[in-house]
C-alpha cells in the first residue's frame, strides 16, 4: 500500500527526527515509570505523547495520529491520578513505542510497514476503559494524586518505592532538591507524616553549617502503622552513626532517646549520596522502614569549590529486596551551585515551608525550557561540510606559512617579510582553534547509544526469565560521531551475551547466594585520548578449563596447544570464529557467531577488545576505541601514480630489502622475516591496479611495508615512503565490494588526493 | 571562464541557458542550472578498479569529487590536457561530478523552440544522454541530460567511485 502525506520535501526528515525524539522520551520515561511512580515524569510523556500526536495530525498520518492519541488519554489518566501504577501497562505501552517507530519509517518509505497501530489504539481504548472502571469501583484508598511519591501503594508493603531524585540533566541540584521538598510538602497534606520535611532540613542545616565537603541528607520514613516507632528511628541513627558519618540528625538522638514517636527523621551524613549506597541499603533494611531517599546537601554559600567533572551513574532494574536501590537513579551531581544559589535554595525552602510549592515547581519547568532553547539541530551533513572546509583551511594554513618563509628566504630582515610571517602565524593559531572548535562540534556524549541498553535489558530479562538490573556510568562521555555509530552493535553484542551467558537463572544465583538482581554495569570514560567502554557482569565468568576442554572438542586447537595457552589467552579463544561455550542455542545469542564479529568491527575502527573474567564472579569486557575517526595517524607511501595512506594501528614496520631475500612459494614472492613467511605484494596491484612486477630502486633496495590484521600479515611493496602525518579520512561513499581494499581518501598538503588503505579488508581481499 | 562558481538557474521561462563546451569540435550543452563551478584542469588521482570513463578524484575545496572523461564516455581518442581543458563540475541527480572537456567557450541563452528532440539517426544506442540539438545559425549545439550521462550500470559505477 502507498502511502502519501501531507509534507514538503524535505520535511519528512524533520518530522522523522522529532519523532522519533519524542518517542525515545516516551520510551525513557515509561521505563522510569514502570521502577517508580513519578508524576513528573508522567507530566513529560504526556506531553510528548501529546506532541507526536499534534505532528502526526498535521501530515495526515492517520493511524499513528489515533495510537497517539489513545496513549495520550492513557497518560492522561495517569496525570489526572485516576491511575497510578504503570507497571501493568508497561508491555503494552512499550509494544506501541515499537510500533510507533515503524510508523514514524512510513514516512519514509512511503508505504505501510505495520499493522498493528489499529488493534494496538483497540488495546489502549480497553485497557483505559476497563482501568478507569476498577479504580472507580476501589473504595478510594489514600492514594497519591499527581505529586512525585508513591507512598500511596500499601504502606505495610515493603516493595513501596519511594519518588526518584530529579533528573539531572534537566534540573540544577538545588532545584531538584526544592522539587523533592515540594513533594513533601504535599505529603503534610496527606496526613503522611505531622512534621514537614523542609522545616526539618532546614533545622539540620542550620544546626551544622556545611563546610566544601559533600554531605548528604537523608529523609527516611517509618511505617505510621508501626508500634515501635522510636525503636526504629533510634536503630536508624546508630545505623547512620555505623555504618556512615552521622553529622545531625532531626529529630536528635536525645529526643529520640526520650521517647519523641515519628515516622519522618531527617538526617545529615558526610559523603555523596553515591558513596553512601550500603548505608542506605541498610537503613532500607530496618524493620517498619517505607521509604529511604538521599539528595546531596547544599553546600554553604560562599564556597567555591570548582565542580569536579559530574559523572552520573544510573541504575536501572527489578526492585531489590532493599526498595530504595532497586528503584534509585542516584546522581553523583555537585550542588555547587553558581554564586548565591544556596541562599536562593534558602529562600525556596521557606517557600516551601509557607505553603508555595505549585508556583515553584513552574518556575523550574520554565528554565528547563530555556536550557532547551540554547541548542539548535544541525543537518550533520552541514558539519561534515563544514570540516571539509576547516580541512581545506589548515592545508592552505601550511602553504601560507610556506610563502611567508619563502618571502623571508627573498626578502631578508624586510618589514613587509617580518608582516607576512606575524600575520601567517595568527592565522594558523586561529585556524587551528577552528579546527578544535569543530571537531568538538561532532562530539556526541555515548548517551545517544547507551540509552537504548535500559529498554534491551528490561525485554532479555523479561525473556529469559532473569532479574538484571543495568548500571549506566559515564553517559556524558563524549565521542566522535563517526564512531558512535559504529560502536552500538557491538555493545548491544556484549551487552546480549552478558545476560545469556553470563547472568545466571534467579534460583540459581539463590542458591549460590549471590546477589539478585544481578548487574549488567556499562561504564565509558577518556583514558589516554582514547575512549574506554566496558560491558560488565556479575554472573558465572568464564572458566579456562571449560574452554580448554571446549577448544579442544571443537578442533580449535590440539590438546597440546590447548594445555601450553595461560588462562589469560585462554580466555580470548572467544574471539576466535565459531567458538561458543553455550550450551544451548537460544534466541538472544550464543550461536557461536558474534564475538569475533564484535573483534572484526572494534579492530576495523582502530580499536581493541580486551577480557577478563573470573569464575563464579563475573567477565568483564573492555573496549578502547580513537575519539574520532575523522583524523587519524597514517604512513604516506607513494604507489604508481598516487599517494597512498595506511593507517598506523594496521602498520607493524617498514623495511628496505634487496631483491635477493625474497623466497618463492608457488609463484609469490614471500619474506622470511623472525621466524613468520610473509607473502610479498605490489600495493597497487593488490588495491587493484594491473600487476605490475615488484622493482628495487635506483640503490637497489625494496621499499616494503608490513601490514597486520588480525594475526594476517602481509609485506606491501611501495615505491617510496612519504612520511607520518595526521591526515583527515573523507568517504568515497559506500564501500561497495569492488571498492573493498579503500577506506577512503585524504586531501594531501599540496592539495591531490590520496587514497587511504583499508588495511583489514585488503587483506581479507587477498586472503 | 573564470574559476569561480557561476550563479545558476534559468531567468525566464520558455528560454534555455546553457554552458557550451567543446569536445572533438563538437559542440555540447549543459543546462547551467545544473553546472556547479568549472575549473582547470589538475592532478587527478586514479582510483584502483573504477569504471574505465572515471579518471579518478580530485580534491574540490576538501571535497573528493569523481571526475569523468567525456572523451572516453563518448568514445573519442582520448588527448592530453591543455591550457584550454576544464573540468565542468556539475551537479547529476544523485552525486556531484567533474567532467572534462576540451574547452568551455560560452554561456548562451536559448530559446526553447530552437531545440528540437533527438532524431533518430543521432540518437543510437545513446538517446539517454541527449535532451535534444539546438540550432544556432550554422553551429549544431548538442545539449546533454546529465541524468541520463550514465546508463543505469554506469551510474551505479560512479556512485560507487564519488
Amino acid at each position: 500500500m502507498r502511502l502519501t502525506f501531507d509534507l514538503q520535501p524535505g520535511d519528512d526528515r524533520l518530522f522523522t527526527d522529532e519523532s522519533l525524539e519524542q518517542i525515545e522520551r516516551i520510551e525513557q520515561g515509561l521505563l522510569e515509570l514502570e521502577q517508580t511512580f513519578d508524576a513528573g515524569v508522567v507530566n513529560e510523556v504526556f506531553r510528548a505523547a501529546h506532541t507526536l500526536k499534534g505532528s502526526a495530525a498535521t501530515i495526515g498520518h492517520r493511524r499513528m495520529a489515533e495510537l497517539t492519541h489513545a496513549m495520550e488519554d492513557l497518560f492522561g489518566a495517569f496525570r489526572s491520578g485516576t491511575l497510578y501504577e504503570v507497571k501493568p501497562f508497561a508491555d503494552v505501552l512499550l509494544g506501541t513505542i515499537d510500533v510507533l517507530r515503524a510508523l514514524v519509517a512510513e514516512v519514509q518509505e512511503g508505504e505501510a510497514l505495520t499493522d498493528a497501530p489499529e488493534r494496538l489504539t483497540k488495546q489502549l481504548r480497553e485497557l483505559l476503559t476497563t482501568a478507569t472502571a476498577a479504580a472507580a469501583a476501589r473504595p478510594s484508598a489514600p492514594r497519591p494524586t499527581a505529586r512525585p511519591t508513591a507512598s500511596g501503594s500499601p504502606p505495610a508493603a515493603p516493595t513501596s518505592v519511594q519518588p526518584p531524585l530529579a533528573d539531572p540533566n534537566l534540573a540544577e541540584p538545588a532545584e531538584s532538591t526544592t522539587e523533592e521538598l515540594a513533594g513533601e510538602a504535599d505529603a503534610v497534606e496527606q496526613g503522611v507524616s505531622n512534621i514537614a520535611v523542609a522545616p526539618l532540613i532546614q533545622r539540620l542545616l542550620g544546626e551544622a553549617p556545611g563546610g566544601c565537603e559533600p554531605r548528604s541528607v537523608f529523609v527516611c520514613r517509618i511505617d505510621p502503622m508501626s508500634e515501635w516507632q522510636s525503636v526504629r528511628l533510634l536503630q536508624l541513627v546508630i545505623e547512620a552513626e555505623e555504618t556512615g558519618d552521622l553529622v545531625a540528625s532531626a529529630p536528635c538522638r536525645e529526643e529520640i532517646e526520650s521517647g519523641l514517636g515519628t515516622t519522618l527523621l531527617v538526617m545529615l551524613v558526610r559523603g555523596r549520596p553515591v558513596e553512601l549506597l550500603d548505608l542506605r541499603k541498610h537503613l532500607a533494611a530496618i524493620d517498619d522502614v517505607v521509604g529511604v531517599e538521599a539528595v546531596a546537601a547544599p553546600l554553604a554559600s560562599g564556597t567555591s569549590e570548582v565542580a569536579p567533572a559530574a559523572r552520573s551513574i544510573d541504575v536501572y532494574g527489578p526492585d531489590d529486596a532493599v526498595p530504595a536501590l532497586g528503584a534509585a537513579r542516584i546522581d553523583d551531581e555537585n550542588t555547587a551551585g553558581p554564586p548565591g544559589a544556596a541562599e536562593r535554595r534558602q529562600a525556596d525552602l521557606g517557600a516551601e515551608a509557607r505553603g508555595l510549592p505549585q508556583g515553584d515547581r513552574m518556575i523550574v519547568a520554565g528554565d528547563r525550557l530555556k536550557a532547551a532553547q540554547q541548542t539548535i539541530r544541525i543537518d550533520v551533513t552541514r558539519l561534515d561540510e563544514l570540516m571539509n572546509l576547516v580541512g581545506e583551511l589548515v592545508v592552505h594554513k601550511t602553504r601560507l606559512q610556506q610563502s611567508a618563509q619563502l618571502l623571508a628566504a627573498q626578502l631578508g630582515d624586510h618589514p613587509l617579510a617580518r608582516q607576512a610571517d606575524e600575520d601567517s602565524q595568527q592565522f594558523a593559531r586561529i585556524a587551528g582553534q577552528l579546527q578544535d572548535q569543530v571537531t568538538g562540534l561532532r562530539m556526541l556524549p555515548i548517551e545517544t547509544v547507551f540509552n537504548r541498553f535500559p529498554r534491551v535489558v528490561r525485554d532479555i530479562a523479561m525473556r529469559l526469565n532473569k532479574e538484571v538490573q543495568l548500571v549506566i556510568e559515564g553517559k556524558e562521555t563524549e565521542l566522535d560521531r563517526s564512531v558512535l555509530e559504529e560502536v552500538g552493535d557491538p555493545l548491544g553484542h556484549l551487552v546480549r551475551n552478558a545476560m545469556d551467558h553470563g547472568i545466571e537463572p534467579p534460583e540459581e544465583r539463590r542458591a549460590l547466594g549471590k546477589s539478585l538482581p544481578a548487574t549488567v554495569r556499562l561504564t565509558a570514560r577518556h583514558a589516554d585520548g582514547r575512549i574506554l567502554i566496558t560491558v560488565e557482569d556479575n554472573g558465572r565468568g568464564m572458566d579456562p578449563v571449560a574452554m580448554r576442554r571446549a577448544v579442544i572438542e571443537k578442533g580449535l586447537m590440539t590438546r597440546e596447544a590447548a594445555n601450553a595457552t595461560t588462562d589469560d589467552e585462554m580466555l580470548r579463544v572467544i574471539f576466535t570464529p565459531g567458538f561458543s561455550t553455550a550450551k544451548v542455542v537460544t534466541e538472544i545469542s550464543g550461536r557461536g557467531v558474534g564475538m569475533d564479529v564484535v573483534r572484526n568491527n572494534i579492530e576495523r575502527l582502530g580499536g581493541w577488545v580486551d577480557v577478563s573474567s573470573m569464575p563464579g564472579q563475573g567477565t568483564r569486557v573492555s573496549l578502547s576505541l580513537p575519539l574520532t575517526l575523522a583524523i587519524i595517524g597514517a604512513l604516506l607511501v607513494k604507489s604508481g601514480a598516487r599517494v597512498c595512506a595506511l593507517p598506523l594501528t594496521g602498520v607493524v614496520e617498514t623495511l628496505r630489502v634487496e631483491p635477493k631475500s625474497f623466497g618463492r612459494v608457488r609463484g609469490h614472492n614471500v619474506l622470511t622475516l623472525r621466524d613468520r613467511v610473509i607473502p610479498v605484494e605490489q600495493l597497487d596491484s593488490v588495491l587493484g591496479d594491473p600487476p605490475r612486477p615488484i622493482q628495487s630502486n635506483d640503490r637497489g633496495f625494496i621499499n616494503l611495508v608490513v601490514v597486520r590484521s588480525r594475526g594476517t600479515e602481509m609485506a606491501l611493496a611501495v615505491d617510496a615512503f612519504v612520511g607520518q602525518h595526521e591526515i583527515v579520512l573523507k568517504s568515497l561513499s559506500e564501500v561497495t565490494g569492488e571498492r573493498a581494499g579503500l577506506a577512503g581518501a585524504t586531501v594531501m598538503a599540496d592539495g591531490t588526493v590520496g587514497l587511504v588503505v583499508d588495511i583489514a579488508a585488503l587483506l581479507e581481499r587477498s586472503a | 571562464m573564470a574559476d569561480k562558481p557561476m550563479s545558476s538557474g534559468n531567468g525566464r521561462s520558455g528560454e534555455l541557458q546553457i554552458v557550451v563546451c567543446e569536445l572533438a569540435d563538437e559542440h555540447y550543452g549543459l543546462d547551467i542550472a545544473k553546472v556547479f563551478e568549472i575549473i582547470r584542469h589538475q592532478p587527478i588521482t586514479p582510483v584502483p578498479r573504477a569504471p574505465a570513463f572515471v579518471k579518478g578524484v580530485i580534491n574540490l575545496r576538501g571535497r573528493i569529487i569523481p571526475v569523468v572523461d567525456l572523451r572516453d564516455r563518448f568514445g573519442m581518442i582520448d588527448v592530453e590536457p591543455t591550457k584550454e581543458t576544464r573540468i565542468v563540475v556539475a551537479e547529476s541527480s544523485s552525486t556531484r561530478v567533474g567532467l572534462i572537456v576540451d574547452s568551455v567557450s560560452e554561456v548562451l541563452l536559448l530559446p526553447i523552440d530552437a531545440v528540437e528532440t533527438t532524431p533518430g539517426v543521432a540518437a543510437g544506442a545513446d538517446a539517454e544522454y541527449l535532451r535534444g540539438i539546438a540550432k544556432l545559425g550554422n553551429r549544431l549545439v548538442l545539449l546533454l541530460e546529465l541524468d541520463g550521462l550514465f546508463a543505469p550500470a554506469d551510474q551505479t559505477a560512479l556512485a560507487g567511485a564519488a
